[in-house]
């Protein structure tokens, strides 16, 4: 009895090891096998009770106009959303298109569509990807607000699957 | 039912005070506590405000670590953040572990609960690192996940409390962004299993009501919003409806509860009878304005069939077991105002009606708290007495900022008032008479 919990327990020791081990390896997955893109970025500077310090970043492709959806079934809260991106003339990556249905070929971001005023809004929905908050200590926070007060660049990692992380951010020069 | 109980081990601690003043022998305290299913002998050397007190250090330690985490050093590489926090969750675990085994169990189980705040502190280092600003519904669930194991494998009642927690926190999270989180069932059975076979644990017995009720609030949200899938999730008016139909459920529960030879059922039926009775003297007090009976005049009631479906199940549920503990009638008189309610402000649009029911509210809410005045004293339950007291009045403070009507129209109603308030003094005062006959 005594060896079957304790087995039980080192079992589940062993799972929370393998969790944060899944979470890492998910979170830097872009990192390793992602195409990095550069987009325009407006920062907000909030502070997360827990996590410290951040910059909130807005993007051109956070709002999605509900006519670029139009074509597709009815939309819910909560739902995945493919948004492409096509490259500029400056370099600098922008929305293309979007879609529920995954893109087979392109740069492309996997969000979601969320807010209770989602519905509100007559023309857009609001799309979120993961790469809204970058967190920095509160001297760089405060730096990087100045610094971008005009806006900035952000780079992004963009795995195959559409999976994004934020890598870094920087003024727009 | 008598709240006593929820006082057995002061009572039983009292007793010993009795025993060392010579007032009583230890045989007759031991009797006492009987009386209440206590051991006398444990309950003196309870150590709950230890097991507290401990627990509550070890939250601050997380907080202190999570707020450590807060000030974000770039300066000490990624690597070496995450590998010592990793390391230190799996060190505390394993010093847990053989605690758990070769020491105390409860010292183990309490190093369990701060390796799973430091596990919970890994994930909100990866979140930062990894800037994952707007998923942290994930980052919850997974801590929640991580410690529903040591709940479940130990059936320590503060673990579970812990994953619980987490759980509702996820699942908070989860419908604030639209989200249904269907796997919160799963975190609901665990809670179950461990009240069930666990130690006792009212928090956690209050916990799994909370969760079970919101978990079939929302489900019913969720099957609503799938008929009109433009709507967010969100309460509806028939939500309202469902949750006094629960509540009444709850309440004939815990009578039912009482009936059950085991005394830790008594405890929690003594617990959520007291818990039933509080929300129902807040829900008359804020039906008690005109305000919320309009707004369920206007709303839309575009799910009539489906609430009433629920209700109906609900209500035969409560009749069922209203059977065996002889609230047949009381439970079904309380089921028939709450239906007529129902009918009256899901059919009719007609706003008149809510000064009306705004009335029979405030003439509930006096009969409420003559009805606890009357079993707080023939029953010597002092937390009822001042309960109806309070009820009477706030009642009359509320009506006398609030007035129902014009000037006139208040003073009628606070007449009779005192005239229900006298009726029923004088009533108390034949019967007692009565009482004192030879």
């Amino acid at each position: 009895m005594k060896k079957g919990l304790t087995y039980a327990l080192g079992v589940a020791i062993a799972a929370q090891f393998l969790i944060l081990v899944g979470m890492y390896v998910k979170a830097q997955m872009p990192l390793w096998t992602g195409e990095s893109i550069r987009v325009k970025a407006i920062p907000v500077d909030p502070r997360s009770l827990f996590r410290g310090n951040y910059a909130r970043l807005n993007y051109d492709f956070s709002r999605v106009a509900k006519s670029a959806l139009a074509g597709d079934r009815q939309v819910r809260e909560g739902e995945v959303v493919y948004v492409s991106l096509k490259k500029d003339p400056s370099g600098l990556y922008e929305f293309s298109a979007a879609s529920l249905e995954k893109p087979t070929e392109g740069v492309f971001l996997k969000g979601r569509i969320v807010g209770g005023n989602a519905w509100r809004a007559k023309h857009f929905y609001r799309v979120k990807y993961s790469i809204e908050a970058y967190f920095v200590p509160k001297v760089k926070a405060l730096q990087l607000e100045r610094e971008l007060r005009d806006g900035g660049i952000a780079e992004l990692m963009v795995a195959p699957s559409g999976q994004v992380t934020l890598k870094n951010v920087v003024g727009d020069d | 039912m008598r709240l006593i109980r929820l006082l057995k081990h002061d009572l039983a601690r009292e007793a010993g005070d009795w025993v060392d003043d010579g007032v009583i022998s230890e045989a007759q305290a031991e009797l006492i506590c009987a009386r209440y299913e206590v051991d006398y002998h444990r309950a003196r050397q309870r150590s709950m405000g230890y097991n507290v007190l401990v627990g509550l250090a070890y939250l601050f330690i997380a907080l202190a670590l999570i707020t450590l985490i807060g000030a974000n050093w770039e300066e000490i590489p990624r690597a070496l953040r995450m590998g010592g926090l990793i390391a230190l969750t799996l060190a505390t675990q394993c010093v847990a572990l053989r605690i758990y085994f070769t020491g105390d169990p409860r010292r183990g189980e309490g190093l369990f609960l701060l390796g799973n705040f430091f596990f919970g502190a890994s994930i909100i280092l990866i979140a930062q690192i990894y800037h994952l600003g707007e998923y942290m519904p994930d980052g919850v669930f997974w801590w929640a996940l991580g410690c529903l194991p040591f709940a479940l494998i130990t059936r320590s009642p503060w673990l579970a409390i812990q994953a619980q927690v987490l759980a509702l926190l996820w699942f908070f999270l989860q419908v604030s962004m639209g989200y249904y989180p269907a796997l919160f069932p799963l975190f609901i059975a665990a809670s179950l299993y461990v009240l069930l076979r666990g130690r006792a644990s009212t928090v956690l017995m209050l916990l799994l009501l909370v969760s079970i009720g919101f978990w079939i609030e929302y489900t019913l949200s969720e099957f609503w919003r799938s008929q009109q899938p433009w709507v967010g999730l969100k309460f509806y008016p028939e939500n309202l409806a469902v949750a006094v139909a629960l509540f009444i459920l709850l309440y004939v529960f815990s009578h039912w509860l009482a009936l059950r030879g085991a005394s830790v059922a008594k405890d929690y039926a003594a617990v959520i009878s007291v818990w039933c009775l509080r929300f129902a003297l807040v829900s008359l007090l804020v039906f008690s304005f005109a305000f919320p009976w309009e707004a369920l005049i206007e709303a839309q009631w575009e799910h009539r069939l489906s609430m009433w479906l629920v209700v109906a199940a609900m209500a035969a549920v409560t009749l069922v077991l209203a059977l065996p503990t002889r609230r047949l009638l009381s439970s079904g008189l309380l089921l028939m105002f709450f239906v007529g309610a129902l009918i009256t402000v899901s059919t009719s649009d007609n706003q008149d009606l809510a000064v009306y029911l705004q009335v029979a509210t405030n003439f509930a809410l006096i009969s409420c708290g003559i009805w606890l005045i009357y079993r707080g004293i023939h029953d010597g339950i002092s937390h009822y007495f001042f309960l109806g007291v309070m009820s009477i009045l706030i009642t009359a403070l509320l009506r006398y900022i609030d007035l129902i009507g014009d000037y006139l129209g208040a003073a009628l109603i606070f007449i009779l008032f005192a005239g229900l308030l006298l009726g029923a003094a004088k009533y108390w005062k034949h019967h007692q008479g009565r009482e004192e006959m030879p």
